[in-house]
């Protein structure tokens, strides 16, 4: 009798152990990350620190899954198709995916998604430390001067470093001679060897150089100028460029991303793993080895600088002829 | 940092603890590079997300592991089945396959293991001694440069063709700068032969494609055996250093080769291994042997791409350019554990140079020993028939297409170029150009343009240069050679008849 009673204390705490944690757990299922991009890429640093710190808050397994293809568009699609949306498949991305819908690669746009952008590296201007070029000032003087002649390194169109100077050109009134390069390593290269005069790239590539002195930083295309710490205080193109206030915020942007139509409480329970993803010593690590800023933006914010982006993004695409969809179609604004 | 301290750091390189999981990098990255589908760089991207939380030396030591292990472990299903590992290795395959197929696998093995760890070791010595000097020439590469390079490689396609036409070789190379000219283009962002098909926006993945153009055909011609066996006997070969070492002249040019390959930002140990390839066919007194089972071709594809493994890690850590894809993985790792390649690495941490030249020592060492044992058990996977075999490979050719980017796409492209690959054989129209085509297409496309882009057209850019010069030269040297022309000139000059006298 003592026996069974026994067994009916220990399956009664059991199934009531169960009841509770399904209560309290919104997402009970393993979690995947698709990510868009190559494994031990920029953005699949991030996703695997943001797996690790999202793990820590959720209790269940989080796996990095690299899908890449089509720029992007294959995750996408592989995590749009997943039904029903509940927050166990996860787009892992950056900002790069924001040309999709006019290049043709998804036929989403930034308001069927719901984004959790963790960090980005902000962008220098730098040339050679023997270049003519002593400030930015001197260097839109001569491209002034010159037009067309000024031979920039930034990556291949349409990706954000070409997209901000293109952006940058129209506001200051100068025409260059931009050369695409595939990422930030090979536009250092060409600066290095001369090959260009100027490149915009990423901070974090061009540090070992700023402190080397190797490189010269001239201006950052953010809002903000940046302490460079031991080297020196890189003034904002907006000192030199005012209009550039209208354009920027323009910034990288690496993170996370569910369909829009996901139930709002797993929304919620994933804004509270991604916040306390952010705080974690693995995401941490990771932004100090990319010299990125923190951005931890979520929610409407998140959402607000996406759309800013993607219709960046869609109309320089639309203007440059490289479109395969006109933009105002797809009910993208055109930017203000 | 004082000498004396920086010798205590290196010598702390020695840690049992360390050596270990070099060992243990090594082994796996064997593993991984044998499985056709998983690269080198897939295996240390995987590994550099798992050591996050490891210390920094544990990381790192177990990562260089991987590299060193990963090249070397391609070469093993390359030899035995015809299908390399990783594409590094796909040179490799072209001499190891006919050694297997004689019976000599196990010998095959031995010999490109032993020229693997001459290259790896000659390559790290250029690491240690010559990094300061080497590190300045990676700079002198423009987009002008890039594109004379990558036509070089892709010229001594003509090389490649066996007995056959020069131009059969150029024409499986020009199919391949289409195939590798897919995708979204370098400079413009234009859709380039995608015919709106958003698979194809990336570009057409490069190992999907090697495993099927290998693979397949492979497949198809062990399972049409008559006895079914890819291999009736296995021959008792005795192997020694005097087989490899018979073949030191192709061994060092090979090795110089596959440094100079390495020094060149972005290009990796698969062009290595072909360029070192071609040039020794080109130069060697038995060329017809050269695909039908050549020591000598084995001993130029191994030193030579394993040579590129040290070189690559020179404008790595002097100027944080990676010189190869795995060197760019392991350039994200560095800096995850707090190690900024670059100018300055001298100065915030001068001992790691050392200490990674350490850690490749070991793994190169244990990747010998490890193949020396493992090559006689592996052979006899070459006894059992192949109606158990070829299917098990389908199935690994298969999954490992597929595992890379989990698309049903790539095991389309498996089987388009599977078909391909067995019209090839058919035709007798060279593999390797169509495979050199694809990795350097898109380098002759973007270079070439990039530099006429950045002079506004003026054509000056590709003779005024001196590595241009240099490489112009070279280019046309081999042309001509290809052609017959020297041969001519030599005949013109001295008829057989002539100089069959003048030999009596």
């Amino acid at each position: 009798m003592l026996n069974k009673l026994a067994v009916l204390v220990v399956i009664s705490v059991f199934l009531l152990s169960c009841n509770k944690d399904k209560k309290k757990r919104i997402i009970s299922q393993p979690i995947k990350i698709i990510c868009a991009f190559s494994a031990g890429g920029g953005t699949d640093q991030v996703n695997r620190a943001l797996a690790e710190g999202m793990k820590e808050y959720l209790g269940v397994q989080i796996t990095v899954q690299n899908m890449i293809g089509a720029l992007g568009g294959t995750a996408a699609e592989y995590v749009w198709k997943k039904q029903p949306y509940n927050g166990t498949i996860i787009w892992g991305l950056s900002e790069t995916v924001m040309f999709l819908p006019g290049n043709g690669g998804h036929y989403t746009t930034a308001k069927d998604w719901d984004y959790f952008w963790a960090c980005g590296a902000p962008g220098v201007v730098v040339v050679k430390q023997d270049s003519k070029y002593n400030s930015f000032q001197d260097l839109l003087a001569d491209a002034k001067a010159t037009p067309g002649e000024l031979k920039v390194a930034a990556s291949v169109y349409p990706g954000l470093w070409s997209i901000r100077w293109s952006a940058l050109e129209k506001a200051a009134g100068i025409k260059t001679n931009i050369l695409g390069f595939t990422g930030s390593n090979p536009s250092l290269l060409a600066v290095l060897s001369g090959e260009v005069d100027v490149a915009h790239i990423s901070i974090g590539e061009a540090l070992p150089y700023l402190q080397a002195k190797k490189l010269k930083p001239l201006t950052m295309i953010e809002l903000d100028p940046y302490d460079l710490k031991d080297v020196a205080v890189i003034p904002s193109v907006v000192d030199d460029v005012p209009a550039m206030k209208d354009v920027l915020p323009l910034p990288q942007l690496i993170g996370l991303a569910i369909p829009a139509a996901t139930p709002l409480e797993v929304k919620a329970e994933l804004k509270k793993a991604f916040d306390h993803a952010m705080t974690s010593q693995a995401i941490q690590q990771v932004i100090e080895s990319q010299m990125a800023i923190k951005l931890a933006l979520s929610g409407e914010e998140a959402k607000a600088i996406s759309a800013k982006i993607e219709s960046q993004f869609n109309w320089m695409l639309h203007d440059l002829g490289l479109a395969v969809k006109n933009p105002a179609d797809l009910g993208i604004p055109k930017p203000e | 940092m004082g000498t004396e301290s920086i010798l205590s750091e290196v010598l702390s390189s020695f840690a049992p603890e360390l050596i270990g999981l070099v060992l243990l990098g090594t082994f796996i990255g064997m593993i991984v590079g044998s499985l056709p589908g998983l690269t080198t760089t897939m295996g240390l991207a995987l590994l550099a997300g798992i050591t996050y939380k490891m210390d920094s030396h544990y990381a790192i030591s177990m990562l260089l592991g991987l590299y060193v292990g990963g090249v070397s472990g391609g070469a093993l299903s390359a030899i035995l089945i015809g299908i390399p590992g990783t594409p590094a290795s796909a040179a490799t395959a072209l001499d190891g396959l006919p050694l297997s197929m004689k019976g000599e696998g196990g010998k095959a093995i031995t010999v490109s293991q032993i020229s693997a760890v001459m290259g790896t070791l000659f390559g790290v010595a250029c690491m240690l001694f010559l990094t300061p000097v080497l590190s300045n020439l990676s700079l002198k590469f423009t987009s002008a440069e890039f594109f004379l390079i990558a036509l070089f490689g892709i010229m001594i396609s003509g090389s490649l063709s066996g007995q056959d036409l020069p131009i059969k070789g150029w024409m499986a190379g020009a199919l391949g700068i289409t195939v590798g000219m897919v995708g979204a283009d370098e400079l413009s962002g234009h859709q380039c032969l995608t015919f709106g098909n958003a698979n194809l926006f990336g570009g057409i993945p490069f190992v999907p494609v090697m495993i099927g153009f290998f693979g397949i055909p492979q497949v198809i011609e062990g399972l049409s055996t008559s006895n079914n066996k890819i291999v009736t006997e296995i021959k008792k070969v005795k192997t020694s250093l005097k087989d490899v070492f018979q073949h030191w002249a192709t061994a060092i040019r090979s090795g110089v080769s596959g440094v100079v390959i390495g020094l060149i930002p972005g290009v990796g140990e698969d062009v290595a291994a072909w360029v070192s390839y071609g040039i020794a066919k080109r130069i060697s007194k038995n060329p017809d042997k050269y695909g039908k089972g050549s020591y000598e071709g084995l001993v130029a594809a191994e030193a030579g791409n394993h040579a590129c493994i040290g070189s690559a890690l020179i404008p790595l850590l002097s100027l944080g350019i990676p010189g190869s894809p795995p060197a760019a993985i392991l350039l994200g790792a560095l800096l995850i554990h707090g190690i900024r390649p670059g100018p300055m690495l001298v100065i915030d941490n001068p001992a790691f140079l050392y200490q990674a030249i350490v850690y490749m020592c070991v793994a190169t060492v244990g990747m010998g020993v490890f193949t020396l044992l493992l090559a006689k058990p592996l052979t006899k996977i070459l006894s059992i028939s192949a109606c158990y075999t070829m299917p098990i490979i389908t199935a690994l050719c298969v999954i490992g297409a597929w595992s890379l980017n989990i698309q049903v796409f790539d095991l389309y492209l498996v089987f388009i170029a599977g078909v391909l690959g067995i019209l090839f054989k058919v035709g007798n129209i060279p593999p390797a150009p169509l495979i050199l085509g694809i990795i350097l297409g898109p380098m002759v496309n973007s270079g070439f343009r990039r530099a006429l882009q950045s002079t506004h057209g003026d054509l000056s850019i590709f003779y005024t240069r001196p590595i241009c010069i240099i490489l112009i030269i070279s280019i046309v040297l081999l042309v001509l050679a290809q052609l017959g022309l020297f041969g001519f000139i030599k005949n013109m000059i001295m008829p057989p008849a002539k100089a069959e006298e003048g030999n009596q």
